[in-house]
């Protein structure tokens, strides 16, 4: 019994993982949109963290830190690092807000907090590497509307496939 | 099962909103000439008034790198990482536009002119 949940829990992460890098790549694909700032994306692939967030922290913590390796991999140590710095932030957010059931938070709201957490954590590492603080007023504001609008449509997928990946996550 | 979107989530939605609104202030500040910093390892090591740019010309801040200056404009013109966003970002022309290059420790921003006293670093 032990071993047969466990195997669960590996297929489960391969899956997850899996579809949380392919949705990083397909991002990375986005052009540089003129009036946003260069690198911002829709966050799809938080989508999945957010939905392992619902089930275990740890789970949500490794696809996080597969995401960053996958990043550093791909396009260098900043790109890593700026993953890493958002991800365990907004990875963050999501267990506290998914996990508890104290508030009435709806999927949006917890969205907007993620990416909100998540542009917050690089914004705070872009300071330090560049150590220029005043990037804060330079990218701020915009990385914040970005985050309202991002956070909204991963809120709502994750609302909308939560019933899938649930099924996905039962017949393993 | 949690709804979708509540009271909660509109208030949340706000709050973000004001808090952009309050970070893009302190970029408003300063009269209306267009001062350009260069800020290499978190020093500003230049200070150039587009204003009084009579003829275009690039700089290397640091081998790879490449700012072009215009009149009114700046921008980064070379990079020597791989994503390369710090030249996406395209000309920066207008008070509290910046832009990053994070590999290399270089930020270019754009000031009011006589704002120095605006920010400590």
């Amino acid at each position: 019994m032990e071993t047969n949940k466990n195997t669960k829990r590996v297929a489960m992460l391969g899956i997850m993982g899996a579809l949380a890098l392919a949705l990083s790549f397909l991002e990375s694909l986005i052009p540089a949109l003129p009036g946003l700032p260069p690198g911002a994306k829709p966050g799809l692939s938080n989508i999945v963290t957010m939905f392992m967030a619902s089930s275990g922290i740890a789970d949500a913590f490794f696809i996080t830190a597969l995401k960053a390796v996958f990043a550093g991999v791909t396009r260098g140590t900043t790109a890593m690092l700026m993953s890493a710095s958002g991800g365990l932030l907004s990875t963050a957010a999501a267990c506290i807000l998914l996990c508890s059931k104290k508030h009435s938070i709806g999927y949006i709201g917890i969205g907007i907090i993620c990416a909100v957490c998540h542009n917050i954590g690089q914004l705070i590492s872009a300071c330090l590497i560049s150590g220029t603080p005043s990037l804060i007023f330079g990218y701020g504001p915009l990385l914040l509307i970005f985050a309202v609008a991002t956070g909204f449509v991963t809120g709502a997928v994750l609302k909308a496939v939560i019933p899938a990946l649930d099924r996905i996550s039962k017949s393993l | 099962m949690k709804k979708l979107f509540g009271k909660t989530d509109l208030l949340i939605t706000v709050a973000v909103l004001v808090l952009s609104l309050l970070l893009f202030i302190p970029s408003l500040s300063g009269d209306t000439g267009l001062t350009a910093q260069i800020i290499v390892d978190g020093e500003i090591t230049e200070e150039i008034d587009l204003d009084a740019v009579e003829k275009a010309y690039s700089f290397s801040p640091k081998d790879g790198t490449e700012i072009e200056v215009a009149r009114g404009r700046l921008r980064f013109s070379d990079a020597c990482c791989r994503d390369e966003l710090c030249i996406a970002r395209g000309w920066l022309s207008a008070k509290g536009q910046t832009s990053a290059c994070l590999p290399e420790r270089i930020v270019i921003t754009i000031k009011g002119t006589d704002n120095t006293d605006m920010m400590t670093y």
